[in-house]
């Protein structure tokens, strides 16, 4: 009786077991969309994956680790199977790793052509092996040999797994319909694609092949109007960089999900300044950067006078007009290549130079400060200047007046040394690590630019015709003009105080006064002629005054330094902290730069900046350039730049310094602290 | 345009993960390691030879793939028979598979597969595998006399569990080690590895 209960039991296990090994993780088996073949057609099958809680199998590329489900087909003559159409698969973590894979059930499907000839009501079997990895900690390699008879009519039904087919059509990635591109910088890839993202949530890609991208590394997606760009990490361990990018990329609006495919050829980003390495490139970018440089704070006054010069002139003659213009054009074009012979002749005596090194000379930038404000004077109507200089119009009709469109050219160039227009710092330092004959070059297409709008106006009449027509506005515009240029002499006594000490500031504001005093002399003389002789000589003194005034403007010592967590930079501090395995941060800056100074005032002066480096311990060197400093040019060209500001971040140990924007936010430097350090032959 | 592609590479910096990669071709990682007989050495301690690093897990079917036919014995043979340094590494954690608790239980596992390698290391820190970077078992590595990382990924060409396809495959680890000995171009020199995930 014991006997028989325990022989009923076990028939009873073994009935109940079902057909797969005991061990196994993943249950497989092979089902059809259809319940009968129908001879010519195509047979939509799958092997079902019903996996075990915990664990997983893989996608074509598994990622960091695994290995891909694989498929042998024992099938009748005449059949012919495709490869499994891969459902898009999750991003599996574990540990540091990535996985691409599926849990919990997972239909491959895979297409089957049907020869023609199909005997009807005859049954026919197809049998695979099948065989996948399953993993969760561990992994287990398993097998398993499955068959599926059909019987072969005219016409068949879904079966019970068809809604699992549908289901699973949906997890496979469509073609996309729109633009993809791909850009690959340093180390970052972009893959963009153009279309309408509404509710737009979240984007994930996984590519066909491995050591394309670091899987580890989070994804980023955003949309930037009609282009998705999502941002991931090249596979730093080879060398050679990828010139081509596929995978599927599955796209969340909401609780929508939908992959497509990606494909497209990976194209180097766009150039960066301060790593432009073709004349053309440089020339455009000089050239470019000219155009913009008209519409800096001092250059601009000096343009709209110009203009308003050929407004009133907009019925003299025609061909002193352009002539004016072309006037203008040479004397932008010889200051340019004044200013580029004396960087090249001090270069060649061996200075250490770069973009805005005559701002470093207290006396240039007390005289710049000076020449705005006497501007200033001028266009405010301190003074009518005998008409010459604020009626620039009538004088083109004279020959004298050409001699002033080429100072004015002139003119426009010294006020727009201070500034740097983007897509000019790239040029330039290409422009003077070439020969003579480049940098002169480079020097034209910079001075074109800058002329460009003016000559427009001359050469080209129905250009006016945009302007506004003379009037009492003019009087008043001009006046206005005046405020930009006391503002932007303002700011170059401000930088001159960061140069100098009280006594420099003393003797510049004397050299103001004095060059003040002396115009309003220069009115008196206009109107009694008997005392203009004397009148005059007074005004050659006090100029002089002046003159001598800045020329004794010396720069200060030592420069008092107002942050606690910084010290000052110098190579040896640098390399004493490195040797110490000490995270450092390392700004170059200037008080004349703006954007420095900007970046300063949003970015590293924030009290979230300062407790993140207080926090990882991270020392902030600050560099100053404002005066001339020969470690820090040398500094500078060591990152292929040679102006300010240059932000770089060394990680503790021997990892690459990491060069950060020249635009900066608080969150971008955290960002860019934080990313993983790279080992190996820095770029 | 300067402005955009700034802050565009700006924004796409990712979280750090823990996994330091090494790239082919730069200086391998001057490790500190003690090996199953309590001896410590470094990395460069080994200059002038070339190093094989192996990742190992006893338990992983791809690691088994290649001890139970005999062929990983027969490599490391090989290797050392030229001169070279073959140093086994398990860097998988206390409670995971492939864990060796000691270096009795470690000695156990090298005594019973018959491992032919220089030395073998227990690193339960995961501080070697994840200064070189490496994510699976067996992830190979091959280091020039120079200290230089010559080449790092599979050891063959097919990924698979099954033995048989060991005679099938091209054996990167050969291939790599013969153009390290002739000074010759190393080609592949990285390729992606195959296995189970190293437990760290």
């Amino acid at each position: 009786m014991k006997k028989l209960f325990w022989l009923a039991l076990l028939s009873a296990l073994s009935f109940s077991f079902p057909a797969f090994a005991e061990t196994q993780k993943v249950q497989a088996s092979l089902v059809a969309e259809h319940t009968a073949i129908i001879p010519g057609e195509t047979l939509h099958v799958g092997i079902l994956q019903k996996i075990a809680p915990g664990w997983h199998t893989y996608w074509r590329n598994p990622g960091d680790s695994g290995l891909p489900t694989e498929v042998k087909w024992e099938l009748p003559v005449g059949f012919s199977a495709s490869e499994i159409n891969w459902p898009t698969p999750e991003r599996q973590p574990y540990g540091d790793l990535i996985n691409y894979g599926y849990s919990g059930q997972v239909l491959l499907p895979v297409e089957i052509k049907l020869p023609d000839n199909l005997p009807l009501g005859q049954k026919v079997t197809i049998a695979a092996r099948a065989e996948w990895l399953a993993c969760a900690d561990i992994c287990i390699p398993e097998t398993a040999d499955l068959t599926l008879t059909l019987p072969v009519e005219n016409i068949n039904d879904f079966s019970q797994h068809a809604p699992l087919f549908k289901e699973t059509r949906l997890q496979q990635p469509k073609e996309f319909v729109g633009t993809q591109n791909g850009k690959i910088k340093r180390d970052v890839i972009e893959l963009e694609l153009t279309g309408e993202w509404k509710g737009f949530t979240n984007a994930s890609f996984f590519p066909d092949d491995g050591m394309i991208i670091q899987n580890q590394t989070e994804q980023k997606s955003e949309i930037k109007g009609d282009k998705l760009i999502l941002t991931l990490l090249r596979d730093d361990t080879t060398i050679e960089v990828p010139n081509k990018i596929s995978g599927d990329i599955l796209i969340e609006s909401g609780s929508n999900k939908q992959s497509y495919r990606f494909d497209a050829m990976l194209a180097p980003a766009d150039a960066q300044t301060g790593e432009v390495t073709n004349i053309w490139l440089a020339l455009l970018f000089a050239f470019l950067g000219g155009i913009i440089l008209n519409l800096m704070p001092c250059v601009f006054p000096i343009l709209s006078m110009k203009a308003l010069a050929l407004v009133r002139k907009s019925g003299a003659e025609r061909k002193h007009i352009v002539t004016g213009g072309w006037v203008y054009t040479f004397g932008v074009l010889v200051s340019f290549w004044i200013l580029g012979g004396v960087l090249l002749l001090l270069r060649a005596a061996g200075a250490e130079i770069g973009w805005g090194i005559q701002l470093q000379s207290p006396q240039f930038v007390g005289g710049l400060a000076l020449l705005l404000f006497v501007i200033g004077l001028l266009l405010g109507g301190l003074t009518d200047f005998g008409q010459s200089f604020a009626n620039v119009g009538n004088e083109l009709a004279h020959k004298r007046g050409h001699l002033g469109t080429f100072f004015t050219g002139a003119l426009a160039v010294i006020v727009a040394t201070p500034c740097t227009a983007p897509f000019m710092g790239g040029a330039i330092f290409y422009a003077f690590t070439q020969s003579w004959w480049v940098t002169l070059l480079i020097m034209s297409a910079l001075g074109l630019g800058l002329a460009l709008p003016y000559l427009i106006l001359t050469l080209w009449p129905p250009a006016l015709r945009y302007l506004p027509r003379p009037g009492l506005w003019m009087k008043q515009f001009k006046e206005f003009l005046a405020f930009p240029m006391f503002a932007a002499a303002i700011w170059l006594l401000w930088v001159l105080a960061r140069q100098t000490d009280a006594m420099g500031i003393l003797l510049m504001l004397f050299a103001a006064w004095a060059f003040g005093f002396a115009l309003w002399i220069w009115q008196q003389s206009e109107t009694t002629r008997s005392w203009r002789l004397f009148l005059r000589s007074i005004i050659l003194i006090w100029v002089l005054l002046g003159v001598f005034a800045i020329s004794k403007v010396q720069p200060a010592r030592t420069i008092a330094w107002a942050e606690e967590i910084s010290a000052i930079f110098s190579v040896e501090k640098l390399d004493e902290l490195r040797a110490a395995q000490r995270p450092v941060f390392v700004n170059m800056t200037a008080s004349w730069c703006i954007t420095c100074l900007m970046n300063e005032k949003i970015a590293l002066n924030t009290q979230k900046l300062r407790d993140y480096f207080t926090e990882h311990n991270i020392t902030y060197l600050k560099g100053d350039w404002t005066s001339r400093d020969p470690e820090i040019t040398t500094y500078l060209q060591s990152f292929g730049r040679n102006g300010v500001p240059l932000y770089v971040y060394y990680p503790p140990g021997d990892a690459c310094p990491v060069i950060l924007p020249q635009l900066l936010t608080a969150d971008t430097v955290i960002e860019k602290l934080s990313q993983p350090p790279r080992q190996g032959e820095c770029l | 345009m300067k402005i955009i592609s700034t802050f565009l590479i700006a924004l796409m910096l990712c979280a750090a993960p823990a996994l330091a990669a090494v790239q082919t071709g730069a200086q391998a990682p001057d490790v500190t390691f003690t090996d199953v007989n309590g001896t410590e050495h470094k990395i460069s301690d080994f200059k002038g030879k070339t190093i094989v690093l192996e990742w190992n897990n006893p338990e992983c079917p791809f690691v088994k793939k290649f001890y139970e036919s005999g062929e990983m014995q027969r490599l490391q043979a090989e290797a050392i028979k030229t001169g070279a340094v073959w140093i086994t590494v398990n860097s998988n954690k206390a409670g995971e598979q492939g864990h060796l608790a000691d270096d009795k239980a470690a000695k156990a596992y090298m005594e019973k597969v018959k491992i032919a390698s220089t030395t073998y290391v227990r690193d339960p820190s995961g501080d070697f595998g994840k200064t070189y970077g490496a994510k699976v078992t067996p992830h190979m590595y091959v280091i020039d006399g120079n200290g230089k990382l010559a080449y790092q990924g599979a050891i063959d060409s097919i990924k698979s569990t099954k033995a048989e396809d060991i005679t099938k495959a091209e054996n990167y680890l050969v291939k790599a080690m013969t153009a390290v000995k002739d000074g010759s171009k190393i080609s592949p020199a990285s390729t992606e590895a195959y296995g189970c995930g190293v437990k760290y």
